[in-house]
C-alpha cells in the first residue's frame, strides 16, 4: 500500500496560472536565462496546443496493460487516453485572445506570440515599432489569461 | 519543517541523486542532454517554488507532483543499463520516432530527448510520454522507451514499439490535429463505434461471439458494456496506434501484436477501459494489409518453397478468410483512407514507413539465418573487395519471422523455444552488423561527395 492514495487532479490551472503571472513579470523585466528559455518554452507549447486544439491528456497504458487485472483501471495515476480535457485553460486563453486581439484569428494570435518569443531569445527588447506594439499587446494577453485562471483560485 | 520548506529540500535531494547516478555507467547518446535537461528543470522548479505563498496549496500540491517527478525521472535513469536492453534494435526505433516527435519550437527545444531502460512485466512494453498539461517543468521532451527486462534479446517481439510510436506522434499537437482529421475521422464516421450509444448496443448485441456473450456473464456489472465517451477516445487511439505499427514495422508487427496480445488473452475477445477487443483490432488490421496488397506479395516471389513460407506466414497473421461480422467493425473504404492519409503523414514529417522486401534480399536474409549467420547485408561472397549493401532493418525482422514460423511448423515444443531465442539473437546480431554497414557506408558517400 502506498503512503497515501489520492485520485489524480487536473493541475493545468494552476500550473499556467503561474506560468501566465511569470509572462507578465518577463514582459515587464526582460531578461535572457535558462529560466527565461524554459518559461517562453512553456507557453509556446501552450500556444501550439491552442493552435491545434490539442488539450488532452494523452497518458496511455501500454500496449499489453489492457489484460492487467479487474479494478486496475482506477489506479491513480492513469487516466483514459483524451479523459482529461484542460478545461479551465481552454476558455481562459479564449478569453485573452478575445479581450486582447478581439477577432484576430487564432492562427495569427500564435504566430504573432511564437514569432515574438523567438526575437525575445536573441533580443531581450524589441527594437522596432511593430515589435512594440506586439510586445505589449502580448503583456496584455498573459495579463488576460492570468486573471482569467486566478478567478477560482481566490 | 512546512510543505514549502520540504519541497526545496527536496530539490536537493533529487539534485545530489542525480549527480550520485552519473557516477555509473550508463548507455552512451542523450545522458549529457539528459544531464543538462534535468539540471536546468530542477533550477526553473526552485525559482518558481521560492516566491510561493506558503499557504497556496493548489500550487504547493503541484509542486509536490513536479518534484516527484524528477524524482521518478532520476531513477529511470539509474536504472537505463546499455546492458539491459537490445540497443541496435533501439537505435533503429529513435530514427523511426525522431521525426513524429519533434516540435514546432525555437532553438532545439522541439528536439525530443529519448532514454530507454529496462523493466519487470510483460506489461512494461511501453514509451512513456511527457504531455501532461497539469505538469509544468518542460523543456526538451523527455520520451522513455520501457523493454521488458525478460525480453532483453527479443527483437522479434519488439516490433509491437510501432504501435507506441503512434502514442508518442498523438502528444504532439500538430500530428494530433492532422491524425484526427485526417486519420481518425474516416474511421470514425460510420459503423458499430460511430457513438458511444451505437458501440454499447454493439457490445450488447445478442448475437456477438459466444466468447463475448461469456465476458459479459462474468462482467455482470452494465458499466462494463457501457460505453462512455472517453473509453471510445481510447479504443480508436489504440486503432490508429495499430495503424501506426503497421505502417511502420509492416509484418513483423503483425506477428509480435498476435503473439503477444494472444499470449495474455487467448481468446482475443477481451476489452478495457483502454483497449478494444484483440478480435476488432485484427479484423482492422486484416483489412489494412489487403489494402496494401501485401496478401499479393507471395505471387510475387519465383521460388516455390520460398513462396509457400511466406504463404504461411501470411497466413498465420492475416488469414484469407474475413473476420466474422461482428468484430468487423470498419469497412474496406474507411480503413483505406486511414491507412493512406497515415502513411501520407508519416512520410511528410520525414519517418520512413515500410514497403515489402523483393524476393532477393529477403531470401539472403533468410538463407543467412538458416545457416545461424547474422542477417544483415554483408557480402559473404569471399570477394577481396566485398561490397556490403544497405538493409531495412525491418526486413531483417520479417526475416527473423519467417524463419521462426518454419521452425514452428516442424520443431517440437521445446525445440521452438529455443530455436525462438536463438534466432532473435542472431537478428539482434544483425541488426548491430547492419548498423556498422550502414554507418560505414555513409562515411564512403561523405567522403565521396
Amino acid at each position: 500500500m502506498t503512503l497515501l492514495s489520492m485520485y489524480k487532479r487536473d493541475d493545468s490551472r494552476t500550473v499556467y496560472r503561474i506560468l501566465a503571472q511569470q509572462a507578465v513579470r518577463y514582459f515587464d523585466h526582460p531578461r535572457a536565462g535558462t529560466e527565461s528559455k524554459i518559461l517562453l518554452t512553456n507557453l509556446s507549447r501552450l500556444l501550439e496546443r491552442y493552435r491545434c486544439d490539442a488539450f488532452t491528456y494523452d497518458d496511455a497504458p501500454g500496449i499489453l496493460e489492457v489484460f492487467k487485472t479487474e479494478g486496475e483501471e482506477l489506479r491513480t495515476n492513469h487516466v483514459s487516453a483524451g479523459a482529461k480535457a484542460s478545461l479551465d485553460v481552454i476558455p481562459a486563453l479564449e478569453a485573452a485572445h478575445a479581450r486582447v486581439y478581439q477577432q484576430l484569428p487564432r492562427e495569427a494570435v500564435v504566430e504573432t506570440l511564437k514569432a515574438l518569443f523567438a526575437d525575445l531569445a536573441t533580443t531581450a527588447v524589441p527594437d522596432n515599432e511593430n515589435r512594440r506594439e506586439d510586445f505589449v499587446k502580448a503583456r496584455l494577453f498573459f495579463v488576460a489569461l492570468f486573471e482569467r485562471l486566478e478567478e477560482r483560485h481566490t | 519543517m512546512n510543505a514549502k520548506q520540504f519541497l526545496l529540500q527536496e530539490c536537493d535531494n533529487v539534485l545530489a541523486t542525480l549527480q550520485d547516478v552519473l557516477r555509473h555507467d550508463y548507455a552512451a547518446g542523450s545522458s549529457e542532454e539528459f544531464y543538462n535537461e534535468f539540471c536546468e528543470r530542477l533550477k526553473f522548479l526552485e525559482s518558481l517554488i521560492l516566491p510561493v505563498d506558503p499557504s497556496d496549496a493548489s500550487a504547493l500540491g503541484m509542486f509536490a507532483n513536479e518534484v516527484s517527478l524528477l524524482s521518478t525521472l532520476v531513477h529511470r535513469m539509474e536504472r537505463s543499463h546499455a546492458g539491459e536492453f537490445p540497443w541496435p534494435f533501439t537505435e533503429y526505433l529513435r530514427n523511426l520516432a525522431e521525426p513524429l516527435c519533434k516540435e514546432s519550437l525555437p532553438d532545439n527545444e522541439g528536439e525530443p530527448i529519448i532514454r530507454v531502460y529496462a523493466e519487470g512485466g510483460l506489461f512494461s512494453y511501453q514509451i512513456n510520454l511527457e504531455s501532461d498539461l497539469s505538469v509544468l517543468n518542460v523543456g526538451r521532451r523527455i520520451f522513455t522507451i520501457v523493454f521488458p527486462r525478460t525480453l532483453r534479446h527479443h527483437v522479434l517481439l519488439h516490433a509491437i514499439f510501432g504501435h507506441e510510436i503512434g502514442h508518442a506522434a498523438w502528444t504532439i499537437p500538430e500530428n494530433k490535429s492532422e491524425l484526427r482529421s485526417k486519420v481518425l475521422e474516416p474511421l470514425r464516421s460510420k459503423g458499430h463505434l460511430n457513438s458511444t450509444s451505437q458501440a454499447t448496443h454493439w457490445l450488447r448485441d445478442p448475437q456477438a461471439p459466444a466468447a463475448i456473450v461469456e465476458l459479459r456473464k462474468q462482467y455482470s456489472d452494465d458499466s462494463y458494456t457501457e460505453i462512455d465517451r472517453n473509453q471510445l477516445d481510447s479504443w480508436f487511439q489504440e486503432f490508429l496506434c495499430d495503424l501506426f505499427g503497421l505502417v511502420t514495422f509492416g509484418g513483423s508487427f503483425l506477428a509480435a501484436h498476435q503473439t503477444l496480445l494472444l499470449a495474455l488473452d487467448p481468446s482475443g475477445h477481451r476489452w478495457g477501459p483502454y483497449h478494444p477487443p484483440y478480435i476488432c483490432r485484427k479484423a482492422m488490421l486484416w483489412r489494412a494489409c489487403k489494402h496494401l496488397k501485401w496478401d499479393q506479395f507471395p505471387a510475387s516471389i519465383r521460388d516455390d518453397k520460398f513462396r509457400a513460407g511466406i504463404t504461411t506466414f501470411i497466413n498465420n497473421y492475416s488469414p484469407s478468410t474475413e473476420p466474422g461480422p461482428w468484430e468487423d467493425v470498419f469497412t474496406q473504404e474507411q480503413v483505406a483512407a486511414a491507412v493512406d492519409a497515415l502513411i501520407a503523414i508519416l512520410t511528410k514529417a520525414g519517418t520512413s514507413c515500410y514497403a515489402m522486401p523483393d524476393e532477393e534480399t529477403l531470401s539472403h536474409l533468410v538463407r543467412m539465418l538458416e545457416e545461424r549467420i547474422p542477417p544483415c547485408g554483408s557480402d559473404l561472397s569471399g570477394s577481396e573487395t566485398p561490397v556490403n549493401r544497405s538493409v531495412d532493418f525491418r526486413h531483417i525482422l520479417l526475416a527473423g519471422w519467417l524463419v521462426a514460423d518454419k521452425v514452428n511448423a516442424t520443431a517440437d515444443s521445446a525445440e521452438q523455444r529455443k530455436q525462438f531465442l536463438q534466432l532473435n539473437k542472431l537478428c539482434e546480431m544483425g541488426l548491430l552488423q547492419q548498423r556498422a554497414i550502414d554507418l560505414y557506408n555513409s562515411g564512403e558517400d561523405r567522403e565521396a561527395a
